[in-house]
């Protein structure tokens, strides 16, 4: 109705230009002309300056900038999207997020499967001519570990790779220097670099395919004048090196990126697509107009518009991308009695998890009953462990569970008011007022929200200062231990402060574990606790929604490669 | 003149000093922290980050540093991106300026016909018109015109005539450029065209029109020698201020075409506690409004001689 509306006003605005144009008369003439010589200069420019029919060539929606290409600092899952195209680390992972050969051809595993020896491949070449070799990881590896240079990942990996900590914190020069001639990566000569782990890690050949562990050039890395200011390589196409399937040809901050064939890449024969252009459009409407109009190949959508282009009979499509949300309860809000399992508990079983994920997402995620979602290791695990946290939709159970934790912690319901943290986006005011609701409905108890910027909500968060949040997190490598090991006693990532030593333990264990069977048994014992204790109480396993032309076939989208085109090619 | 273009540029100077100060001490009173990402940090981390960004400092040494780099030019490193700020902003303001440019000669062209033509036919059918078209043009806003063109005149237009005379998104091409352009200027045009039909009417009545159609000139020459040229005066003293508009306004317009302008990064700076890129963005901005307002003064000067500037009365 409003649009019909809006069209008639714009309309008669143009009708009733060009009417009182012509009654100025000289005016008028002037006006038709510049109006028709501007159509004409439109429809000269506009003729191929877009759409990409007949090659091989593809256009995706980036959603947006990305902040930087520099795969020693990036944080970034948009820089990462990018990276993966065009530097290519030890390992590749392949549709299913299994490692396969990348720089290196082979490797092999120690007996006590701590330490990896990767054979490079001879002959490698670097964009700017340099050959890559053993030297460019641990060139890369020992700017990653060196606290100045600022790498956020650098605190997460460390406990991962043997002589990392060391390296970390290094009081001075001279303690820096002799952490890293003593650290867990090694260049034996140019074709072999040799890793030792801090345990036998299931995850530890993928791991190597996160950017973190791609190999830099140092002299790409010096030209870019990164030696004296970090922060300067990878800054635009230029500033950077790719030994990866394609290079980037042109970077326009905020409006697009191109990436164009490697013809010196090792497997390019394999590599289908000539050009890749991703777009920066952050507006969900403007991205659906441009995939309309044929301009566009793949855009993320939103399930809303999910629904709609369904319904119009596109390839709607969609992907576990390995988020899972859950109610984060702070463990040390006594005056709550959010201390007691029982009160935590009884909360998550009163939201109704499934009709959440079709309120919010309004697509087909499925209700978590796990920390770690089935997008993890192919849902091998999930497998294992099965589903330990079930909602049976008996509120009045979960009113009673909450009444009596409540009651052990000498409160009652009547004055249970607790604060739910939120951002001040429209999205998190609708996951705000569907939990007030479900507080309502289902427990009869009054949720408070406070709504705050994004950073302010973060800043509380670690502060701890807050009851309940609704909050997400997504997997950094393929392992359930990227999602259970930040509930550990004193993890920065476990803001409500719960602790329990049986978990931590377990968690432990679990770390020091070669065999995968045993491996998966400990971690369910793990999983377990989090489902009787629920620190957090999970809802839902996101799935994102995307639409891709009916030519592009093979994009890869993963909970581990957000984006992934290497193996896209174009039906003919 | 010179004097006094001097007197007022040392005054814009203080002006600029003074906002950069209270922008200085304000973000630094926004609530969270410019490293915090959702995933948890190494306090050492961090410490590195603030050391390499200068907040280690106190912070009037901050702002001192600061402006010193300012005076040649150096904005700092963005925090969200790991490009120096300036950088950032010579990239994306010629874009919002031609944006903004575009659309304020568009506005000005259309908005002065449009109520030129309203005061001659004055109560007539194209005077209601007009009007009404301005009052719709004030009321709905920017957004909903982008959207409307793009999806009218880029998507849809596509679709039936098969030609891409409109780009739906993107800066560069002329066929991109139209329509954002378009779509910023409609509620300045609304405020053009009103200001015009006002002034038009006092002008029309006047003695010296009078003067003029007794000494028997024509029509035309009465319209655009005495009429149009005094009417014009008040939209050029509005001109300021809805180049600052359109210049600042582009947010939403640049959105929705997915145009890389500056407009963003206003938004996204504070959201983002990116301390750099709001002093940046806010000092560049200021310093060009400022400017923008001198300029205008001194072109009112210009068009009527009669105005005489402050320094000149001595």
């Amino acid at each position: 109705m409003i649009d019909a509306h809006k069209l008639t006003t714009t309309q008669m605005l143009t009708m009733v230009l060009s009417n009182e144009e012509e009654k100025i008369g000289m005016k008028g003439n002037w006006v038709k002309k510049v109006a028709a010589s501007m159509m004409c200069l439109a429809m000269v420019t506009g003729c191929g300056s877009n759409g990409s029919s007949g090659s091989k060539e593809i256009s995706v929606n980036l959603t947006a900038e990305p902040p930087e290409m520099n795969s020693i600092l990036t944080t970034s899952s948009g820089s990462m999207n990018v990276l993966r195209h065009c530097v290519e680390g030890l390992v590749v992972l392949d549709a299913k997020d299994e490692a396969q050969p990348g720089m290196a051809e082979s490797w092999d595993v120690s007996p006590d499967k701590k330490t990896y020896t990767f054979h490079l491949r001879k002959g490698q070449k670097w964009s700017n001519g340099e050959e890559v070799t053993a030297k460019d990881f641990v060139f890369a590896w020992n700017k990653h570990f060196t606290k100045k240079s600022g790498a956020a990942y650098a605190s997460t990996w460390m406990t991962k790779i043997a002589g990392a900590e060391d390296v970390f914190n290094a009081k001075d020069d001279a303690a820096l220097k002799k952490a890293l001639a003593n650290a867990g990566w090694k260049a034996k000569d140019d074709y072999t670099f040799e890793v030792t782990f801090t345990g036998p890690f299931q995850y530890a050949v993928v791991l190597m395919a996160f950017p973190s562990f791609f190999p830099v050039n140092e002299k790409a890395f010096n030209d870019a004048g990164a030696a004296k200011d970090i922060k300067k390589y990878g800054t635009s196409e230029k500033t950077m090196a790719y030994n990866g399937p394609y290079k980037i040809t042109s970077w326009t901050h905020e409006d697009s990126l191109v990436l164009e064939k490697n013809q010196d890449y090792w497997n390019k024969d394999a590599i289908k697509l000539d050009k890749i252009t991703m777009k920066m459009i952050g507006n969900m409407t403007t991205a659906v107009n441009e995939f309309n109009n044929g301009t566009i190949d793949m855009i993320d959508l939103d399930g809303e518009n999910a629904k709609t282009l369904k319904k119009d009979g596109k390839n709607v499509q969609a992907f576990d991308d390995g988020g899972v949300w859950y109610l984060e309860f702070n463990s040390q809000a006594k005056n709550l009695g959010l201390n007691n399992a029982k009160v935590r508990k009884g909360i998550t079983l009163a939201i109704n998890a499934k009709a959440m994920a079709e309120s919010i997402l309004q697509n087909a995620s499925p209700v978590a009953t796990t920390m770690t979602p089935a997008a993890v290791a192919n849902g091998e695990f999930k497998k294992t462990v099965g589903d330990l946290l079930t909602r049976d939709g008996d509120y009045a159970k979960a009113k009673a569970m909450l009444e009596e934790g409540l009651k052990e912690e000498g409160l009652t319901l009547a004055k249970f008011t607790p604060t739910l943290l939120c951002d001040d986006t429209s999205s998190a005011k609708k996951q705000a007022e569907f939990l007030q609701a479900q507080f309502k409905d289902n427990l009869g108890v009054k949720l408070e929200v406070k709504q705050v910027t994004y950073k302010s909500r973060l800043d509380l968060m670690d502060k701890g200062q807050f009851d309940i949040v609704f909050a997400g997190w997504s997997a950094d490598y393929n392992d359930p231990m990227t999602y259970l090991d930040m509930w550990m006693t004193g993890n920065g990532n476990n803001h409500g402060k719960w602790s329990n030593a049986e978990y931590d333990a377990l968690i432990n264990k679990a770390s020091s574990l070669a065999d995968k069977d045993q491996y998966y048994a400990t971690l369910k014992k793990a999983e377990q606790i989090l489902a009787d204790e629920c620190p957090i109480g999970v809802v839902f396993d996101r799935q994102k929604d995307f639409i891709t032309t009916d030519k592009l076939k093979g994009v890869v989208r993963t909970a581990f490669q957000d984006m992934n085109f290497n193996y896209a090619y174009i039906e003919e | 003149m010179a004097k006094y273009i001097i007197k007022r540029l040392f005054y814009a100077f203080l002006t600029i000093l003074v906002l950069l100060a209270l922008t200085f001490v304000m973000m630094h009173m926004l609530p969270g922290d410019p490293f915090s990402t959702g995933k948890a940090m190494d306090e050492g981390t961090k410490q590195a980050l603030r050391a390499y960004y200068g907040l280690d400092k106190p912070l009037l040494e901050q702002f001192i540093i600061y402006v010193r780099n300012a005076m040649v030019g150096d904005l700092g490193q963005s925090i969200k991106y790991s490009r120096p700020v300036m950088q950032i902003i010579m990239e994306s303001f010629p874009v919002s300026f031609q944006l903004g440019m575009l659309s304020l000669i568009f506005a000005v062209i259309a908005g002065v016909a449009l109520g030129a033509v309203a005061a001659i036919r004055r109560g007539r059918a194209a005077d209601t018109v007009a009007m009404t078209l301005s009052v719709i043009g004030v009321s709905i806003p920017s957004f909903i015109v982008a959207a409307l063109l793009q999806y009218f005149c880029a998507l849809k237009l596509n679709q039936l005539t098969g030609t891409q005379i409109f780009a739906v998104t993107g800066w560069g091409n002329f066929n991109q450029m139209i329509l954002p352009a378009l779509a910023l200027s409609f509620s300045s045009l609304a405020t053009v065209s009103r200001l015009m039909r006002t002034s038009m009417l006092d002008v029309l009545s006047s003695d010296y029109i009078k003067t003029a159609k007794a000494k028997g000139l024509s029509e035309k020459a009465i319209l655009w020698k005495h009429a149009i040229r005094n009417a014009i005066m008040p939209v050029v003293t509005v001109l300021g201020p809805i180049a600052a508009a359109v210049l600042t306004g582009g947010f939403v317009v640049e959105n929705v075409f997915s145009i890389p302008g500056m407009g963003k990064f206003f938004v996204l700076a504070i959201k983002e506690n990116d301390y750099t890129l709001i002093a940046g963005t806010t000092l560049f901005y200021g310093a060009f409004l400022i400017l923008a307002v001198l300029v205008v003064d001194i072109l009112y000067g210009i068009i009527d001689p009669r105005i005489k500037l402050a320094s000149e009365k001595e």
